[in-house]
């Protein structure tokens, strides 16, 4: 008679009774600084919160629920650790990408003026994917953000340090528009909107 | 009932995932400085493509950064630019010590601080990979990963056994990407365009994705609109469905390959790579496990 054998009963069993119970005591603990005594089930108690914090903090950020919390000196304490901790560790953040929807992205046109008054249009060099995909990202981050100005600055700056011909940089923030897929059938393509997001120009000067 | 629960989450756990993640995690790092490569200081440098001024804007007050190590740097002689080389040739030391296994709890300390310096100087470019090679690294601080295939278990065999520790932060991490998964499946079905397919489309024919020519999604809407069916049921359900041993592996394998197909596809490779390391990360040894059952060789008794 055929029989199968779940490995399940070959390794757990075997992890459990015999190479773990022949371990040290630091083997068997959450803990496994050099601490022993009365000091080692504290700090396995103090481990266990702080996994239950992390947790408490995960889920507060995906789930919004610092929106519902009182206006409270302590949610205001709570709120003043989670955002440390993000910051830190980047566990409680928003972890929705391209939710609910995937948003049209983005082009950046860096047109820079000679003294001379020559026109030309530069670009951040952007030779493999990764780049790309920073580069996409950046101009994301400084759109709608009140910081925007400060981008602008910013990358107006970097074309005026590597070309030292150009004297003012226009900076030009644009959006893609997706069609649909029904649109696409009906002839429309990918296209840049009329409009600009954001149009500022930046001097040397003024650098 | 409680003393099952305890008895669950306590349960020890083998040392060899741990250390398949912390190999990963090391060789991925490596390889995210190596995409970065001549525009290293374009990216995080002081002058790159966003000034470090405005990055800072992103970081909680009190928190170090590297404008702070330039400032204490030059009071020695060191330029800005050395500065951020020594960080640098840092990361790369913690990381490489990571890998092998050498000094494994300080390294991972060491690379997930450096890590932390880099990410907050290049903030303004940086995307979901670099907070998920974040979240990586802060894993391998807190888990034993040193405990196998390192030298730290070459100098210390009594390390190479089965732990508490080791079986707990892999719970945790397990914990994490469900959550993640979860809130983000259901964020995507809140909105109409994952249920129709316009999401798959728009990702596919944007010009920063465009890898292949994918107009031909528009004349057979019905495929899509099925991809993003499938993505809700496998981001929605991952929370469930990798508790169920049944199905636990066909979760994880369609998961990481819908992230196989995220790097080919829409050329995030770095991001695939990075959520397809997190996942066998935790479930990569009930994947071997099942795998084990599943292809292990039908034993016949013995003739009497």
């Amino acid at each position: 008679m055929a029989t199968r054998i779940d490995p399940q009963d070959r390794i757990e069993p075997r992890a459990a009774t015999g190479a773990v119970q022949s371990a040290g005591a630091a083997r068997r603990s959450l803990v496994r600084a050099r601490i022993g005594g009365f000091l080692r089930p504290i700090a396995s108690l103090v481990a266990w919160h702080l996994i239950a914090i992390h947790f408490i903090l995960v889920l507060l950020a995906v789930t919004g629920g610092w929106a519902r919390l009182p206006d409270h000196t302590v949610s205001r304490v709570v709120l003043l650790v989670s955002n440390y901790y993000a910051d830190l560790t980047f566990h409680n953040r928003d972890f929705g990408f391209f939710a609910p929807e995937v948003y049209a992205d983005w082009t950046l046109h860096l047109v820079g003026t000679t003294a001379s008054g020559a026109v030309a249009e530069y670009a951040f060099p952007t030779t493999n994917r990764e780049l790309v995909i920073k580069y996409y990202s950046m101009i994301g981050r400084s759109a709608g953000n009140e910081a925007r100005e400060f981008y602008g600055r910013s990358w107006a700056d970097w074309i005026m340090r590597h070309h030292e011909e150009v004297v003012s940089v226009d900076v030009i923030v644009n959006r893609n528009i997706v069609p649909t897929m029904d649109e696409f059938r009906n002839g429309d393509r990918v296209r840049e909107a009329e409009e600009p997001e954001y149009r500022a120009t930046f001097d040397r000067n003024s650098s | 009932m409680l003393d099952r629960i305890r008895a669950r989450l306590t349960s020890p756990g083998p040392p060899q995932p741990l250390a398949f993640f912390r190999i990963a995690v090391a060789a991925f790092c490596l390889a995210k400085i190596a995409a970065t490569g001549s525009y290293f200081f374009d990216v995080f440098g002081p002058d790159g493509f966003v000034e470090w001024w405005v990055a800072h804007w992103y970081l909680a007050a009190g928190f170090p950064d590297l404008e702070d190590f330039v400032a204490g740097a030059a009071k020695i002689g060191i330029s800005e630019k050395q500065t951020v080389m020594l960080m640098l040739a840092g990361y790369v030391a913690f990381l490489v010590a990571l890998l092998v296994g050498f000094m494994t709890r300080a390294a991972a300390i060491g690379s997930f601080a450096m890590h932390f310096f880099l990410l907050h100087a290049g903030y303004a470019l940086a995307y979901g990979m670099d907070f998920f090679t974040h979240i990586a690294l802060f894993y391998c601080v807190i888990m034993p990963c040193g405990d196998c295939w390192s030298f730290d278990a070459r100098r210390c065999p009594e390390r190479r056994r089965w732990s508490v520790q080791a079986g707990v932060t892999r719970r945790m991490l397990k914990l994490q990407l469900c959550i993640i998964y979860t809130s983000s499946g259901i964020a995507k079905a809140a909105g109409p365009q994952w249920w129709t397919g316009e999401a798959i489309w728009r990702s596919m024919v944007m010009p920063v994705f465009t890898q292949v020519d994918a107009s031909w999604l528009a004349y057979h809407a019905w495929f899509p609109a099925m991809l993003g069916w499938s993505v809700l049921l496998l981001e929605a359900g991952y929370g469930i469905y990798v508790w169920v041993p049944s199905v636990r592996s066909l979760w994880i394998l369609s998961v990481c390959l819908m992230h196989a197909g995220i790097a080919i596809f829409l050329g995030m490779y770095l991001f695939g790579a990075i959520m397809i390391i997190l996942n066998l990360g935790g479930f990569g040894y009930e994947l071997v496990r099942d795998a084990v059952v599943l292809f292990r060789p039908v034993e016949s008794e013995a003739p009497v």
